[in-house]
């Protein structure tokens, strides 16, 4: 399974990667908005972890352009945000998130939301 | 990769990180730019997490709030908490980060040829 992680945090995504690697996924990770509409396009991710704020605009326009495009407006994501605001995780699932977590990020149930809805169909 | 040397990865990138979040945060303080302050406090209150650092989390979450239309004329007495905060809490992380690593990790780094 490829998933995408776009956070510019790096000791998140250090430890995020470690526990995705140990199950055996393929973790590609973008710091910024521009590298992760990017990493979207280029590696076909089956699913995105996505923070919401990252240099260059938000998690938000991300996933906008995720949506927005035939290739990925289907594709998982699970957004993470340690923003206090709390009508964003109604906003980001209006948007088409499949998921939202608070962080700090609890790892097994971001790995159990990634499993759940990674899932290639049949397998 | 052992739990214990990952840690260590994770300490050396939150010490490397934080200064200049801090920086930014103080820079932002001084300017009164509420963007930038609430941008970085953000920032280093997800990196004081990763690592549980909690006071130091809750002075950098209280510099977010203030950022985010609470009141600015305590921003510098808040900064100066988080500071000291963080004054606290490098030593013990560097000190963490510099210690030996377990004698059966290194076996297994040997094992690995590095």
């Amino acid at each position: 399974m490829k998933v995408l992680v776009a956070d510019d945090d790096r000791a998140f995504v250090r430890l995020l990667s470690a526990r995705l690697q140990a199950k055996g996924m393929d973790v590609t990770v973008a710091q910024d908005v521009v590298q992760a509409t990017i990493a979207a396009r280029r590696t076909r991710p089956d699913a995105v972890v996505l923070d919401i704020s990252m240099p260059g605009g938000t998690g938000m326009d991300v996933l906008k352009r995720l949506r927005d495009s035939a290739q990925s407006a289907l594709t998982p994501v699970i957004v993470v945000s340690g923003s206090s605001d709390p009508a964003l995780p109604e906003q980001v699932m209006k948007l088409g998130a499949d998921a939202f977590l608070p962080k700090p990020v609890d790892f097994d149930a971001l790995l159990a939301a990634l499993e759940s809805a990674g899932s290639p169909p049949g397998v | 990769m052992g739990d214990r040397e990952l840690l260590k990865e994770v300490l050396e990138i939150f010490l490397e990180d934080s200064e200049p979040t801090c920086e930014e945060i103080a820079r932002a303080v001084e300017a009164a730019d509420r963007e930038a302050l609430e941008a970085s406090a953000h920032a280093l209150k997800g990196a004081c997490a990763n690592v549980s650092a909690e006071r130091a989390r809750a002075a950098a979450a209280e510099l977010e709030e203030m950022a985010r239309g609470g009141d600015l004329g305590e921003v510098r007495r808040a900064l100066a908490r988080l500071e000291a905060r963080m004054a606290e809490l490098r030593p013990v992380l560097e000190g963490f980060v510099r210690s030996p690593t377990h004698a059966q990790e290194s076996d297994h780094e040997g094992a690995r040829g590095r």
